[in-house]
């Protein structure tokens, strides 16, 4: 079977991702381009004895400039050399789109075109002569309508056809007049070079200054820049002209001459349907909150709807957690071993990731919707104005309220909905910005510190709290914008609006489950790397040897009172012996272990069936119904679990608090005591962040409390504590700047591609928090500020930092000269007049 | 001092997105004991727990360190709460706890 390599090329919006669909069927593979983070999709599909492998390339306007989508899209040229090129053009917008065409016939490649939405053109009462296209053009012109999936079968044909008639192929010229004989010296110049491409198209591409290819050129030919140089400056010198719009302004001529040759556009000047949706969607007054309306939408239905078919699909976690546990070597008492630890120590990291997918799913589903309606850029385009002065783009919109602009949030979805944005610098910083949005799960946190310390003015502390995110997050990204990320790639605004279009159902579905699917195999690999540090961070160095003995010793004592009271029930001979009585302790435990995940009676039902195949004799110390003599054993069975579990839950804790996380705790007690922070509350912090399970037990009984008062935990919070209300601002400031979990910071792998841009991503805001809370702290403490006044300072500080950034043009005037005119005079010469 | 870890943990646990579980087993003594926690493995100790009948709470307690609460069987319907905050609650029926 022959096989045919095609890139597929076409503008943003012509509807590419539509005429893929159609072709490509399910057999699709989505991975990443070497070393970016942008999508390279590829399909397969067989026709007529031939296998099509098509690579989707990023949407480029254009194939001369250096954003990151044209240059990736050029690599794959000329890396992987395709046999053609299929452009896809919107039928609708024929000019423009031929622009790019021209480029692409340049390649010296066979080209295929496709006019896609011909329906949209039809219904516009655009006349296109695609025959005559093809004739000017020499190469095959192919009506469609991704959309209405018109086409698929002329297109493959197509492809195949032209493929098997490459011989007849020859070579794409454009007359570039004057600049020809500077194009013929480069190509002399070039001629014995290894790289397999087309030397005029090489030599074109140099003499427009395009690093991608100067570069691989310098591999080979050393001078080239000096040479191109001259090049370039003798064509200036003898015509006053740049050979880059020199070459640009041909294209447009060519594709100008195409477009009024072939199109008839009867109803030039009418207002479509889109004009008349866009008087509408961006009318000044109305434009605001119709995207407010639409941003609730989608934060209702994916966040909170999402979040409630979680409870649905986490027993699934659940189940293949048990499963997993089952087939690990079971504890022995308080003895569990390594590889039981870690791995459930893996399984529980991935599974807090995987219960996302539900509201990823209707997430991505809901982008796709956005992006294919046309609504995405026109939100980009209603926004781009304010979020251009914090260094963000209209896209960063979606990611910062996902991440809780509302309410409150969840930065996974926020970090992960910020694939779309085309400005490099500008996603960066919306990925390193969305963190420190209002996060859902930290609500609780704030809500139990204020009932301790606030109570009064929990309102107004509330309000701070759930408002001031948003500041500090464009604060922030404004920080980096100007700092580190200002080397970064940023595109200029170019935002088209594109037609409003109807998404299909087909191409909606299948991009939503192909963003999942990367999704979860991205997790897999980013948690085992991560996870396993962590774990290592908080388990070792261990115990000391006296506490092992202790623990040993406080084990055996449970142990032999279990003995000596089982003595007492008929059933003893079978819980005898140590052994046995493991056996029955891992039995129970994971017996209450699987009921935990079944809701329903019939799951219950079939787990007891299960377990008395497992151990039939064993079932009835588990269930002992009217069993006197086995509910004996029942009764001291559950205390005895228990107890194991305290003996456990110690040994953790005293792990934790030995370990290296813990270390580090009281390594930074010199610093963070200026914030108002002990180590222990430094441990808190830590252990929170990286151990999820492990945070409550660690501190729940590091700081064992007499268990016996019926106090309201925030009364006794305020009473018996030595913190002050100035106390607890310094740890809700550090907390509004922290990141919210290590499944945010995972994710920011992801979208960064890069484990620096993570580390970054925990350090800067946990110096940031630090910081600022000691500021504040030690400003309130020499002071003698309320905990209120502290807050209060802090709210007008940021909001007035963000204020002065807002209103300041972000462009200062950078020219000067011209003719000094005496102002005092001029207003006179016209007051003479 | 020591209670503002304690809740200052608790509410460091409940910072990751998940959803809040709970089962409940009748011991067949006459109690009850119901197990909490939270999907991604978290403790769920220190959470609200109640027990409704007729709209009216018949009994107010926490989730022990070992994320459990055993109650009195009441006579007649009720239900099982588990309140671990706005969108973290889970509610059981009297009638849907087994042996």
């Amino acid at each position: 079977m022959k096989k045919i390599k095609v890139a597929l090329a076409g503008q943003p919006n012509c509807g590419k991702s539509t005429i893929f669909n159609l072709v490509s069927g399910i057999e699709q593979h989505i991975a990443n381009y070497p070393g970016v983070t942008v999508d390279k999709k590829t399909g397969f599909f067989k026709y007529d004895k031939h296998k099509i492998e098509m690579v989707d390339l990023p949407g480029t306007y254009s194939f001369s400039s250096y954003s990151l989508e044209e240059r990736v899209a050029k690599d794959f040229i000329i890396d992987e050399a395709p046999d053609l090129i299929v452009n896809v053009i919107d039928a609708s917008n024929i000019k423009r789109n031929l622009y790019l065409t021209f480029q692409l016939l340049e390649i010296g490649i066979p080209v295929v075109v496709i006019l896609n939405m011909m329906d949209v053109a039809k219904r516009r009462d655009i006349e296109i002569d695609s025959k005559k296209i093809s004739e000017m053009l020499s190469c095959p012109v192919i009506e469609a309508s991704g959309a209405k999936g018109i086409g698929g079968e002329d297109i493959m044909r197509s492809i195949v056809e032209t493929s098997n008639n490459k011989h007849k192929y020859d070579e794409f010229k454009i007359n570039y007049e004057e600049l020809e004989p500077h194009i013929n010296n480069v190509e002399e110049k070039i001629k014995n070079t290894l790289l397999p491409q087309n030397k005029r198209w090489l030599a074109i591409k140099a003499l427009e200054g395009d690093q991608t290819i100067i570069n691989r050129l310098k591999n080979e030919v050393s001078d080239i820049d000096g040479f191109i140089k001259v090049q370039e400056d003798s064509f200036h010198k003898k015509y006053d002209k740049d050979t880059v719009s020199f070459l640009a302004s041909f294209r447009y001529d060519s594709a100008d001459i195409i477009y009024h040759k072939t199109v008839n556009e009867k109803n030039i000047g009418k207002e479509t349907l889109t004009d008349k949706t866009d008087k509408i969607i961006l009318n000044r007054y109305l434009a605001l909150p119709i995207l407010i309306g639409i941003m609730f939408m989608v934060y209702q239905i994916s966040i909170v709807w999402g979040y409630k078919l979680t409870d649905y699909t986490w027993p699934i976690l659940a189940a293949f957690k048990n499963l997993v546990i089952d087939f690990l070597p079971a504890a022995y008492f308080t003895d569990v071993p390594l590889i039981t630890d870690l791995t459930i120590w893996l399984v529980n990291s991935a599974n807090a990731l995987m219960n996302y997918i539900p509201i990823f799913f209707i997430l991505f589903a809901l982008i796709a919707i956005m992006e294919d309606v046309g609504y995405m850029p026109r939100m980009a385009f209603i926004l781009d104005r304010v979020f251009k002065r914090f260094g963000l783009h209209g896209q960063s919109t979606l990611p910062l309220v996902l991440g809780g602009a509302m309410v409150g949030g969840c930065a996974v979805p926020g970090v992960m909905a910020t694939k779309g944005i085309a400005d490099d610098r500008a996603r960066m910083a919306t990925i390193l910005a969305v963190p420190y949005m209002n996060c859902l799960a930290k609500v609780p946190f704030y809500t139990l510190l204020l009932g301790a310390f606030f109570k009064p003015d929990m309102a107004i502390m509330m309000f701070f709290i759930s408002t001031i995110t948003v500041f500090i997050a464009m604060i922030v990204s404004k920080i980096l914008t100007s700092t580190i990320l200002s080397t970064r790639e940023t595109a200029p605004f170019l935002m088209e609006l594109p037609p409003y279009h109807m998404p299909t159902f087909k191409g909606v579905i299948i991009r939503a489950s192909q963003r999942v699917w990367v999704y979860i195999k991205k997790v897999v690999t980013i948690v085992l790397a991560v996870a396993v540090i962590l774990f290592a961070m908080l388990q070792y160095p261990g115990l000391s040897k006296e506490s092992e003995t202790k623990y040993d010793l406080q084990l055996e004592k449970v142990l032999s009172l279990f003995d000596n009271k089982a003595k007492k029930s008929k059933y003893y001979e079978e819980v005898d012996t140590k052994d046995e009585v493991s056996e029955l302790l891992n039995y129970y435990d994971g017996y209450k272990a699987k009921r935990m995940t079944s809701s329903s009676k019939e799951g219950a039902q079939s787990i007891d069936e299960d377990y008395i195949i497992l151990n039939k004799s064993f079932f009835k110390f588990i269930k002992p119904r009217k069993d006197k003599e086995a509910r004996k054993i029942n009764k001291i069975l559950r205390k005895l679990s228990t107890k194991r579990k305290r003996i456990l839950r110690n040994i953790k804790n005293e792990k934790v608090e030995n370990s290296l996380l813990g270390m580090a705790g009281r390594a930074i007690e010199p610093f963070s005591k200026y914030a108002g922070f002990d180590w222990k509350i430094n441990v808190a912090f830590l252990s929170s962040f990286a151990a999820r399970e492990s945070a409550v037990a660690t501190l729940g009984s590091l700081y064992e409390n007499n268990k016996a008062d019926n106090m309201r935990a925030e009364e006794a919070m305020a009473k018996n504590s030595g913190y002050t209300p100035l106390h607890a601002v310094a740890i809700i400031i550090f907390m509004i700047l922290t990141p919210p979990c290590i499944a945010t910071m995972i994710v920011v792998k992801m979208q960064t591609n890069s484990y620096k841009w993570m580390m970054f991503a925990i350090a800067f805001p946990v110096f940031l928090g630090i910081t600022i809370a000691s500021i504040i702290f030690t400003l309130g403490l020499n002071n003698g500020w309320s905990g209120l006044e502290a807050m209060t300072y802090f709210y007008i500080l940021i909001v007035a930092i963000a204020l002065i950034i807002g209103l300041f043009p972000s462009k200062n005037i950078n020219w000067k000269g011209g003719m000094k005119l005496k102002v005092n005079g001029q207003v006179k010469v016209y007051k003479d007049n | 001092m020591k209670k503002i870890i304690l809740g200052l943990a608790f509410v460091a646990s409940s910072m990751f997105a998940h959803s809040a579980i709970m089962s409940c087993f009748d011991n067949g003594d006459g109690t009850i004991t119901c197990e909490g926690g939270f999907s991604d493995g978290s403790s769920a100790s220190g959470v609200k727990f109640h027990v409704l009948q007729d709209d009216k709470n018949i009994y107010e307690s926490k989730m022990s360190e070992d994320s459990e609460v055993t109650f009195k069987k009441p006579s007649g319907a009720y239900t099982a709460v588990f309140n671990a905050g706005e969108g973290h609650k889970v509610y059981i029926k009297g009638s849907d706890i087994t042996e």
